[in-house]
């Protein structure tokens, strides 16, 4: 850039004047900085100006110095005359007041509302544990007795299986209603014990279930009386023309111990 | 202004930004007239520009302290207050309302300062130089800097080409200038 052409084309002068569009303003500004000589011509462009403002001097009415120098105390925050421009500052301070005076409520109002919402919101965290709590032991309730309902779903359909064969067995010892079934299905051979009423074994022995087959006696596996259990499965078996439960030692014998027959069909 | 004008505004800052209320009535007593001078230029309405004057000077006063030398001199900084006050309530819709009237004859160029201005022998080369400026010179600086028009708003005022509004603005100055300092060194 030709600085000497940018002086001579009049924008010193006009941006002295305010004339001067703000794209052009704020390159003259800029360039202000870069050019010492632009500053200085910026300067006498200005004393020019100043002399010139100077011989519009006019000297305003007398009774105004004391009026604007009584504007001074107000200007400095110490006077108490009250005209119209102390109003124009008092708007101010008064706007200042305003100002810190809703700063501070709304810091009041703030404060209160986030205590407030801390403890709605710890409330709720509450009331949602508890919630959770209880949606938990509700879903396991539901599983017990869905296990409970489904057990005793399979149970009643084996039961209504026409190809399950039902035989009730009696205790040996006729003054004892000792009893149990037992539910064979002929086609699979599929066998399950339903204990009604039978006593607990003594320590070391346990219940063992043989089906009568070609006149031998073969294990069907051993049981535990558990009658809310339901039916219990036990082993398969083909072609049992009778049952009997003998007790046995824990873990089943090979051969029946029949002098401990308990139940037979 | 002279080095002795330099050393004076520095002290006179210092009285200002103490709040002293010396330094308020040496401002006062020097400033008033020129400040009057040139607000009552763009306002043209007396009791208006007393009102102005009055604001400018508590603005001058509570804002001394936002002032930057580095950026420029006291007096640009304070006479920039006083023009940008008048020019602010000329533009208010109040004033161009209560104007209205007066406005047809605002716009007539530049009166004869020496018509308007009290008697003051420092003045008096100065007025003849502005008096005997060519008109042409005296409109384009009454609309740039008595009436705040930018740069396009004089060209369609005086119906002259933008480039020429420049070239114009800086001639009126280099000729002000020129006579200035005729009238100092002579």
């Amino acid at each position: 850039m030709d600085l000497k052409e940018y002086i001579s084309s009049g924008v010193v002068e006009l941006y002295a004047m305010g004339g001067l569009q703000p794209s052009e303003k704020r390159e003259f500004e800029q360039r202000l900085l870069l050019y010492p000589e632009l500053a200085e011509e910026l300067e006498k462009v200005r004393e020019g100006l100043e002399v010139f403002t100077g011989a519009y001097s006019k000297n305003p009415r007398p009774a105004l110095r004391e009026m604007i120098l009584g504007k001074s105390n107000t200007a400095g925050g110490k006077g108490d005359d009250p005209g119209k421009l102390l109003q124009v500052e008092r708007s101010h301070t008064l706007t200042y007041k305003y100002l810190i005076a809703a700063s501070l409520a709304a810091l009041v109002i703030s404060t209160f509302a986030s205590w407030f919402f801390y403890s709605r919101w710890d409330e709720a965290e509450d009331r949602y544990v508890t919630l959770f709590n209880e949606k938990n032991q509700l879903a396991q309730n539901y599983n017990l007795v869905k296990n409970s309902f489904d057990k005793t779903y399979a149970d009643m359909m084996l039961m209504r299986d026409e190809n399950v064969i039902i035989t009730q067995l009696n205790s040996t010892d006729t003054t004892h209603h000792y009893q149990a079934r037992v539910y064979w299905n002929r086609n699979t051979g599929e066998t399950y014990i339903d204990i009604l009423d039978l006593p607990e074994p003594d320590q070391g022995l346990q219940y063992q279930l043989w089906a009568v087959t070609d006149g031998t006696m073969t294990d069907a596996g051993v049981f535990t009386p558990v009658p809310e259990m339901g039916m219990q499965r036990v082993k398969n078996v083909q072609q049992p023309s009778a049952w009997a439960v003998t007790l046995e030692p824990t873990g089943g014998s090979q051969v029946p111990t029949m002098e401990h027959l308990m139940l037979h069909s | 202004m002279t080095k002795s004008d330099r050393i004076q505004e520095v002290e006179l800052i210092q009285l200002l930004r103490d709040r002293n209320r010396r330094g308020m009535e040496i401002l006062y007593d020097n400033y008033s007239a020129v400040f009057y001078g040139i607000i009552f230029q763009i306002i043209k309405i007396e009791a208006i520009s007393e009102d102005i004057l009055q604001e400018s000077f508590v603005k001058i006063w509570s804002n001394i302290s936002q002032y930057d030398p580095a950026k420029g001199r006291l007096f640009t900084w304070m006479l920039s207050i006083c023009r940008n006050n008048a020019l602010d309530k000329v533009r208010s819709r109040e004033f161009l309302t209560s104007a209205q009237n007066q406005n047809s004859e605002r716009l007539v160029s530049t009166e004869n300062p020496s018509l308007t201005t009290s008697f003051n022998p420092d003045l008096i080369g100065i007025r003849d130089v502005v008096d005997n400026l060519d008109p042409e010179y005296k409109q384009i600086i009454e609309c740039l800097y008595f009436r705040g028009f930018t740069q396009s708003e004089t060209a369609l005022k005086l119906n002259i080409p933008l480039g020429t509004v420049k070239t114009r603005a800086r001639t009126a100055i280099m000729k002000l200038r020129q006579s200035f300092s005729q009238i100092k060194t002579g």
